[in-house]
């Protein structure tokens, strides 16, 4: 999909934008401070309506001012059609549009623009906490499956019943919160293992177009329940269970659940090497862009349709020739936002060029 | 202070009452104190009737004016089928549709051990009460499909089933008159995983 048209109102340090981008490579240059992230973040916001950059949706408000509003026109290639989004913020309302009419079902919002991006903060899905890898999960199948958004957050409920028990602890009626931890968790722990072995080749190739070596990069899923790695949903339901009702002294004791997916993790290893302990920044960050591109080519492989590419900064830390590697990837997309505070980084590259000064884009 | 004192006691009451702000209290407190007083008494006593009068039905757990609600004595309402809902505004919800013939059951909530809810705080005794009595042949389990009922309707199939009574759960799927494609993608996971052959 390609992004016509965007207008932003009072977002971030824009007052008024009205920017037209190209299709192919987009490159956003400017120094520090003056709002090229701004733009990949509402490009972001318009394809899930929530910024991956903060939580609160009154950050996005321009300065003392009490609106916000965001606009834009995607074109799908594939249909060969346009759809006009539109979100406007007042005050704690959020109000949604598409093509003119007003939707209170997100449902109906989410996928009309999809977005892959890469923002510097991204580094810690490899390098932090497990926490930072289920999200990265959690929010990429939410958006590619509803269902699984659904499973998540029944889970989650049923996880907080089964604590409270346990907090208690009853043990009479914690069979039935056990059953609905198992039903749910399976579901949750099947689909992210099939997404991991639909992502994993594309992120191996990914990285060996990137870093230009032999050394392949793999992400695993990391289970903290074992045999997810391998059996069926309904033996995984039932070995869960049994697990669950094993571990229901330690459980209780500590008045939390030990094992399921809320205890999952991912294993990013180099060749041999286990990324997150012993990489480099380099090695970290170009191992992150590999997954995202690859993500990228997920969705693409899923939807049918490419997704927009936004890639924040992402050149920097880089050599010249996996700068390169780098924007040919990204060239590769129907269309690619890039930002970088030094223009000349993409010298002699085929793309649109803008500079940003102060909230004003001007095509260079 | 902006108000008389009665008036301003008065919005400070309609305040707690759920789903009225402050703005909405001024505007009943000001209608209250215009309407003429055999109209505000009528009020005040239907307030206080309210409590006095309304209890639970001894069988079911509905509200009832009397031992036994409307429904519990109606002859003509099969005893032997028991819907079991949440709470009286389930009940009402069923009611409403005007085709079960059978009698209720009510929970008064659903398990929830976050809100200290367990077993011993739902009618569960009372309803297993119900079907040791012999005359029941099906138990219809009528909860919210949310972790909550779930867990609750799972809970009472266990503790139902051996006293060798069917029991029975409402179907989940399509809102009837509802288009296929604008139906959310949960609904249409759970109506195909529920399909019935025609």
């Amino acid at each position: 999909m390609v992004v016509r048209r965007l207008w932003l109102q009072n977002f971030r340090n824009y007052a008024f934008l009205d920017l037209q981008p190209a299709r192919g490579l987009n490159v956003f240059f400017g120094p520090n401070g003056v709002g090229k992230t701004n733009l990949l973040e509402a490009l972001s916001v318009l394809a899930t309506t929530r910024s991956p950059l903060c939580e609160r949706d009154r950050e996005w408000v321009r300065w003392q001012q009490a609106t916000c509003g965001l606009k834009t026109i995607v074109y799908h290639e594939v249909t060969n059609a346009t759809t006009t989004l539109e979100l406007s913020v007042i005050g704690a309302e959020k109000t949604l549009k598409v093509d003119d009419a007003r939707r209170s079902d997100l449902q109906q919002w989410l996928g009309t623009l999809q977005v892959v991006a890469f923002f510097p903060h991204d580094l810690s899905i490899v390098a932090g906490d497990p926490g930072e890898r289920r999200r990265f999960l959690n929010v990429e199948l939410s958006k590619a499956q509803p269902t699984y958004f659904h499973d998540w957050t029944q889970y989650r409920r049923a996880l907080q019943q089964r604590n409270a028990l346990l907090k208690m602890r009853q043990r009479t009626s914690l069979g039935e919160w056990d059953a609905q931890l198992a039903h749910y968790g399976c579901r949750l722990m099947v689909k992210r293992r099939q997404f991991l072995m639909e992502l994993a080749p594309l992120v191996r190739d990914t990285h060996a177009a990137l870093s230009g070596t032999d050394v392949p990069l793999s992400v695993t899923y990391a289970p903290s329940l074992p045999c997810a790695r391998s059996d069926e949903v309904l033996d995984l339901e039932e070995k869960f269970l049994q697990t669950l009702r094993k571990n229901f002294e330690e459980d209780a004791r500590r008045g939390i659940t030990h094992v399921g997916p809320h205890r999952d993790d991912l294993a990013f290893r180099l060749g041999d090497m286990d990324l997150r302990r012993y990489g480099s920044q380099g090695q970290q960050r170009l191992a992150m862009l590999g997954l995202k591109i690859a993500l990228a080519r997920w969705v693409e492989r899923t939807t049918g349709e490419s997704p927009l590419l936004l890639l924040d900064d992402a050149l920097s830390e880089l050599d010249a020739s996996r700068r390169r590697c780098l924007l040919r990837q990204a060239q590769s997309f129907p269309q690619a936002m890039l930002t970088s505070a030094d223009r000349h980084l993409c010298d002699g590259v085929d793309a649109t060029f803008f500079e940003v000064r102060d909230g004003q884009v001007q095509q260079a | 202070m902006r108000y008389a004192r009665p008036l301003a006691q008065l919005i400070e009451q309609l305040e707690k009452l759920p789903g009225i702000g402050p703005k909405s209290a001024q505007r009943l407190a000001f209608h209250i104190l215009r309407a003429s007083q055999e109209e505000n008494q009528r009020l005040a006593t239907a307030i206080l009737e309210v409590k006095a009068k309304t209890r639970y039905c001894q069988r079911c757990f509905n509200f009832s004016e009397e031992d036994l609600c409307p429904i519990c004595q109606d002859a003509r309402r099969d005893q032997s089928v028991i819907c079991v809902v949440a709470d009286p505004r389930d009940l009402t919800a069923i009611e409403n549709s005007g085709e079960f013939r059978g009698v209720y059951h009510v929970l008064q909530g659903l398990l929830s051990p976050i809100e200290g809810v367990l077993p011993d705080q739902l009618r569960v005794r009372e309803l297993i009460e119900r079907v040791k009595s012999g005359t029941v042949k099906e138990v219809i389990l009528a909860m919210n499909p949310t972790v909550e009922g779930d867990a609750t309707a799972l809970f009472l199939s266990g503790e139902l089933k051996p006293l060798g009574v069917k029991v029975t759960q409402l179907a989940m799927g399509l809102p009837v008159g509802g288009d296929l494609d604008y139906a959310d993608q949960v609904t249409i996971a759970r109506a195909v995983a529920w399909r019935r052959e025609i």
